[in-house]
């Protein structure tokens, strides 16, 4: 690739400078300025993918955005479609009933705009198209049908970290948020859990949280079966109050990977017709599909919109990192996140820059970019 | 007085344009009712949410279906309904918390109707606009709920049926009584009227017909009055005429469960009407000239009111949809549709039946023992409306254009699966599709043969 090429991401602050420049409205210049008519033509169907966010989690992404969104895309003659895809095991949107109730507790009914959230994989994820994609990881991926079916997809990610992958940003929420349910485990697959015994004091927490009870603490340390663990929240190894388990060395790599190249299939699936939208508000240490908010890492930085996912989680990495950190763990006595620090890889001891770095050579898009911000 | 215009399509239907509904959204516009609304008004869109356990009101759709023509006219619309009294002891709308789990029930939710459901004189029935009537036949001042009455345009939008008060409950009722806030229904019922011998403003009683505790249902007619009036003892009931306020709670229950210590004086279902009559000018008060639109749906057309929390058969076939701006008009036109109609077989628990009445005759006269006509008669000498009326008889035009009129998209929708089937075929992809031989004749095994017999 030569050097001088590199992908245009907009922005806009998260400054409200008087009555008339909040957010919503910032918003809607920032649609308007980049480019997302172009992205398809009027009385197509377009998918915005969000995350609703898990039970429990409270700082997943306001629906009034997603609101704007819709009526942005429906003024420009398209007809929005809003999906998700249906959680691995464990998981509070998983079938009809708890798919409807966690959809309508955090705010997503929809159904006043006639814009229900739509399973984009079924409601039980089993509803997805296997596509062949060159890599190292894997050499397909199960898309959601959803995701296939309409002409163009727009994707709403809301910016946080993530324990193994580093950035959840929007190539995070393509890879493994379009996926259907089997692709979803096949990414996750590598991270399997190992028990630092030394560490272990039994007291069976990760029991309670493993969906699929492969692990037990019945005599002494807390014991993984690999063979029923399907590698999949992880939540064993991100909660453990004595940081007793941890990925196989190389497995986050992998993962990080399987993620990357899960989100060509994507490429594939909407025939290049894909659009970013990163809200970098609220930015936490977890993803929304976790069933934590924890404290946030920066103070909130803006909205970010591209056609590049991979320049567009660059910019928001670089942003975040230059931010003022807020405070970290309680366990660290509130200590405050440095200004230019990498917060993530502080926070969950995981290579952020990575995965981009990946996408670049595999051709997803580009790490250099121009960031044009929007005046409000 | 000149005649005024109604517009009538009948429940019958064929085709796509013959929906009830379709129709509904036709005779909207034939009728000029978008008229009333200009751009940006607030609409109010008064239907009856029908209490608990009832199954025949209005359904979700037939209310929907006029709510998205009030959008398409630029009017911000909200369907709205008032709490009640307790009628009876278990009444599901003495509240708005009540009212709204009811008419969820019923499916009235904001999603179904596109729009926000609204009770229109708020938690507890006291938010009220008080309006004089120095005209008034019988009230001289009634008290219309608030969220009406500020609204900008009214789609009186009625179920046409029975009541066992008022004999008919259609358009005028929809607002003589639905459009009244708590204290504007106490008003209506005469609650404040003449002396407890009248049996106007307290309910008619006979003490020496109550079986006192040893009736089965002392206790549910204690327990059905808000004022805690009543007091039963083994000799009987004993009302505290200073306390009552003539809710019907007491009636209710002794007449609906076979006694006859409670009931009602003749002449007050007449001024029943004729007040009920008063209370609906009062509502048609609070809008500007030609703001207000009236519709009635006269299906499951059952003798009594969807306030009643049950429904029997109903009096006459399903009749159709009738629009007007003249509400006198309109419910005069309703009374005689179901009047001429045929009786329903077996219908208002056989009374039609056993009374031998035919077609023609005043059928809720019969199941009501009063004549229903006296609110009209009231509302006519109010300046209301005309009585005298042209009925226009809609029938939609079959064209493709009008097919497509009222359809969820006006494109056809199999284009969109044709967009899908470019990407994936599903009807190329699934094995069972594969054509295989075929015996015509298998099917006979299960039932008799179809083939045409050579003439």
């Amino acid at each position: 690739m030569p050097e001088n090429r590199c992908s245009t991401v907009w922005g806009i602050d998260s400054w409200t400078t008087g009555i008339s420049g909040g957010m919503l409205r910032a918003l809607d210049t920032l649609l308007d300025k980049s480019g997302l008519e172009d992205l398809f033509k009027p009385g197509e169907h377009v998918a915005i993918k969000i995350s609703v966010g898990e039970l429990g989690n409270i700082r997943y992404l306001r629906p009034v955005f997603i609101r704007a969104i819709v009526e942005k895309i429906s003024e420009l003659g398209g007809t929005p479609v809003i999906m998700d895809t249906v959680g691995m095991i464990g998981n509070t949107l998983r079938g009809p009933t708890d798919w409807f109730y966690t959809t309508s507790v955090n705010g997503y009914p929809g159904a006043l705009l006639g814009k229900d959230v739509i399973p984009a994989d079924g409601y039980t994820g089993e509803e997805g198209e296997l596509l062949p994609i060159e890599g190292d990881e894997l050499g397909g991926v199960e898309v959601a049908r959803g995701i296939v079916e309409v002409a163009a997809t727009v994707v709403v990610s809301h910016v946080t970290g993530h324990p193994f992958f580093g950035l959840n940003g929007a190539l995070f929420n393509k890879g493994v948020g379009c996926s259907a349910q089997k692709g979803k485990w096949r990414i996750f697959n590598p991270l399997k859990p190992e028990v630092n015994s030394g560490q272990c004091n039994n007291c069976a927490v990760c029991v309670s949280l493993c969906p699929v009870k492969a692990i037990s603490a019945d005599n002494g340390a807390a014991k993984v079966d690999k063979s029923r663990c399907k590698g999949c929240n992880h939540y064993c190894v991100a909660f453990c109050p004595h940081e007793a388990l941890s990925v196989q060395d190389g497995s986050q790599t992998r993962f990080q990977k399987r993620v990357v190249e899960a989100a060509t299939a994507v490429n594939v699936a909407a025939m290049g017709r894909l659009f970013y939208l990163n809200f970098l508000l609220d930015i936490g240490k977890y993803p929304d599909y976790y069933t934590v908010g924890d404290q946030n890492v920066t103070p909130d930085l803006g909205i970010l919109a591209s056609r590049d996912p991979v320049a567009i989680d660059q910019a928001s990495l670089d942003l975040i990192n230059k931010a003022p950190g807020l405070i970290s763990e309680k366990s660290q006595g509130y200590r405050l996140l440095a200004t230019d620090s990498p917060k993530f890889n502080e926070i969950h001891g995981v290579d952020a820059a990575y995965p981009l770095k990946y996408a670049e050579e595999y051709g997803l898009g580009l790490r250099t970019y121009h960031l044009e911000m929007i005046g409000g | 007085m000149a005649k005024s215009k109604v517009w009538f399509s009948d429940a019958n239907a064929t085709n796509w344009t013959e929906s009830l509904a379709c129709k509904a959204k036709d005779l909207f516009y034939e009728a000029g009712l978008d008229k009333c609304i200009s751009k940006g008004d607030a609409v109010a869109v008064k239907i009856h949410v029908g209490e608990w356990n009832r199954t025949r009101c209005l359904r979700p759709e037939l209310v929907a279906a006029i709510v998205e023509e009030v959008k398409a006219v630029g009017g911000r619309p909200f369907v709205t309904d008032t709490t009640t009294l307790p009628y009876h002891a278990y009444n599901s709308r003495i509240n708005a918390t009540l009212e709204l789990e009811t008419a969820y029930r019923h499916g009235f939710t904001p999603e179904a109707l596109g729009c926000p459901l609204v009770i229109a004189d708020g938690l507890s029935g006291c938010d009220d606009v008080r309006v004089d009537l120095p005209e008034g036949i019988v009230l001289k001042e009634a008290y219309v709920a608030s969220g009406i009455a500020t609204a900008d345009a009214l789609i009186n939008l009625a179920h046409g049926k029975g009541h066992p008060i008022t004999s008919f409950g259609g358009a005028i009722k929809n607002i003589g009584i639905g459009g009244q806030s708590k204290r504007g229904k106490f008003v209506e019922h005469l609650a404040h009227w003449g002396e407890p011998g009248d049996a106007i403003g307290w309910p008619l009683s006979d003490p020496s017909a109550c079986a006192g505790l040893k009736c089965d249902f002392h206790k549910q007619c204690m327990d059905g009055c808000h004022a805690g009036a009543i007091t039963i003892d083994e000799k009987g009931f004993h009302r505290n005429n200073a306390e009552c306020r003539l809710c019907y709670g007491c009636q209710v229950t002794c007449i609906f469960t076979g006694h006859t210590s409670q009931g009602f004086r003749p002449e007050y279902f007449a001024y029943a009407q004729i007040g009920m009559s008063d209370a609906a000018n009062a509502v048609l008060k609070c809008f500007d000239e030609g703001k207000v639109g009236h519709m009635v749906y006269a299906i499951d057309t059952d003798p009594n009111c969807d306030c009643i929390p049950w429904a029997t058969l109903p009096v006459s076939p399903d009749i159709g949809v009738f629009a007007s701006k003249d509400i006198v008009a309109l419910d005069s036109a309703v009374l005689d549709k179901i009047n001429a109609a045929p009786m329903y077989p077996g219908g208002a628990n056989n009374m039609l039946e056993d009374a031998g009445a035919k077609p023609g005759e005043s059928k809720f006269t019969i199941t009501q023992s009063t004549p229903p006509t006296y609110q009209l008669t009231a509302a006519q000498k109010l300046g209301m409306g005309a009585m005298d009326y042209e009925l226009i008889t809609y029938e939609p035009p079959m064209t493709r254009e009008h097919i497509a009129k009222w359809q969820i998209r006006q494109e056809p929708t199999a284009l969109i699966l044709r967009e899908i089937w470019k990407k994936h075929s599903y009807v190329k992809e699934v094995e069972p599709f594969k054509r295989t031989a075929f015996d015509i004749n298998i099917y006979k095994t299960y039932g008799p043969s179809l083939e045409k017999e050579d003439s």
